[in-house]
């Protein structure tokens, strides 16, 4: 029964009171969203905090949800939201060179227990040098899997501007990963 | 047309993420296949590519879908806001400051139309008018039965114009009233005024004093949603004091990640 339930479904039923449908969703969702976090601020606690924030404005903010909207859209809006307030928090969010290096540094240290192999954590080095909504996108596009439509609506843009960004954030990212590897 | 090297670069990561019409694959299949440059450049992206998707998955730890539960059960258990209790539907009383409101408004659209011709004598009859509905009001917050304070309450957050002894009597209502349910339609009166700088104040030092969590939640959301800084001390305090239900703290520490 609940695999045939749309997230839609299940989100208009949690917006009209049925509260137990969010633990569906929570289901559903919670390992996309704590992928995304944890490897958008390579730090597992903070990782596990936001997604718990997310849930918990899931809850909160559920009067938003408007009938013909994408689940998927919606709650990733609301995880860049949560993200930006984080980084506005601690105000990471700048790509200086001198922030960057130190928080480089703050990846290397962290990503023994993220990444599996060389590549891997020369691949979330190389993520940590572009500007951060490049960052974003390639998570949500390539790491998450989100259609272009979705990450659209997220970004409240078109779906050929979305493309654009992608296709020009995959080729920063080469020229960055590829640098550091001759290093 | 020449293309730079960047709009190269994006077309081949268009061409590998299948975003090209038929025309534009064979362009790029011609130029990969012609020129070793972008060939490099597609084989390079190719295995950047490969890297993503073969990224490891991360579990996230299993005690979060407790705390979600958790959550849940207690936004379960809270209550559903007050619904605004209508003042009209009963007593004398109550006529008598809906029909002096009434009578009010009526002065007032009167006053402006016929402005130039207005005497000093009319001019001081809906001010007499207005005293006396604003007595009226005050009084009734000092009533002996709930009803009756909910009702001035409710009645006060039917006006328009807000008089400043009025805000003054919600105030010590919020803080002073033996009844919750009072307490919370003062708080939702005095929030429509939460531009007001006594009033802001008001409501940053009854976080200290309060000591029912429905009122202790509807003023958290309330300051934050003000994006009220001075409110995070208090709300650190209350975060960390033991005392404090749980489900209070909770929404105290949401309060301090939002405001900070």
């Amino acid at each position: 029964m609940e695999l045939t339930q749309t997230d839609e479904s299940l989100m208009l039923a949690v917006k009209n009171g049925n509260l137990s449908k969010a633990s569906i969703l929570f289901d559903r969702y919670n390992k996309h969203l704590y992928n995304f976090f944890v490897k958008i601020t390579m730090d597992r606690e903070v990782g596990e905090d936001l997604t718990q924030n997310v849930f918990l404005r899931m809850i909160k903010y559920k009067h938003t949800f408007q009938k013909g909207s994408t689940f998927k859209s919606w709650i990733f809006r609301i995880a860049r939201n949560a993200q930006a307030d984080y980084y506005r928090k601690r105000e990471k969010m700048q790509t200086k060179d001198v922030e960057l290096n130190t928080f480089a540094s703050d990846v290397l240290v962290k990503e023994d227990e993220l990444a599996k192999s060389e590549q891997e954590k020369l691949l979330y080095i190389a993520l940590f040098r572009l500007k951060a909504e490049q960052r974003e996108i390639i998570l949500l596009s390539k790491f998450e899997k989100l259609k272009y439509e979705d990450i659209a609506t997220i970004y409240d843009t078109s779906i050929s501007a979305i493309k654009t960004r992608v296709h020009r954030a995959i080729g920063d990212l080469k020229k960055v990963f590829f640098e550091l590897e001759k290093i | 047309m020449i293309m730079k090297d960047q709009d190269i670069a994006e077309k081949i990561a268009a061409y590998l993420s299948g975003d090209l019409s038929k025309h534009e694959v064979y362009e790029v299949e011609t130029l990969i296949s012609e020129n070793q440059k972008w060939k490099n450049e597609h084989e390079d992206q190719e295995k950047l590519l490969t890297l993503m998707d073969s990224v490891s998955c991360l579990e996230p730890p299993a005690r979060m879908k407790n705390d979600f539960e958790k959550m849940l059960l207690k936004e379960n258990q809270r209550p559903e806001p007050l619904k605004r209790v209508r003042y009209w539907n009963s007593s004398k009383l109550w006529w008598q400051v809906a029909a002096s409101l009434a009578i009010l408004a009526l002065g007032y659209f009167i006053g402006i139309s016929i402005h130039k011709n207005t005497t000093n004598d009319q001019i001081l009859a809906l001010q007499k008018e207005m005293n006396a509905t604003k007595q009226l009001v005050i009084t009734s917050l000092k009533a002996e039965s709930a009803s009756a304070r909910l009702k001035a309450v409710n009645t006060s957050n039917e006006m328009k114009m807000m008089d400043e002894d009025i805000l003054i009597a919600l105030i010590n209502t919020l803080n002073t009233d033996k009844n919750v349910n009072v307490r919370i339609a003062s708080l939702e009166a005095l929030s429509q005024f939460a531009d007001q700088e006594h009033v802001r104040k008001a409501l940053i030092e009854s976080l200290s004093t309060q000591n029912e969590p429905t009122i202790q939640i509807v003023l958290i959301h309330l300051l934050v949603q003000l994006n009220e800084k001075r409110a995070l001390a208090p709300l650190e305090k209350m975060m960390n004091d033991k005392n404090t239900m749980e489900t209070v703290r909770d929404e105290a520490s949401f309060g301090v990640f939002k405001l900070s």
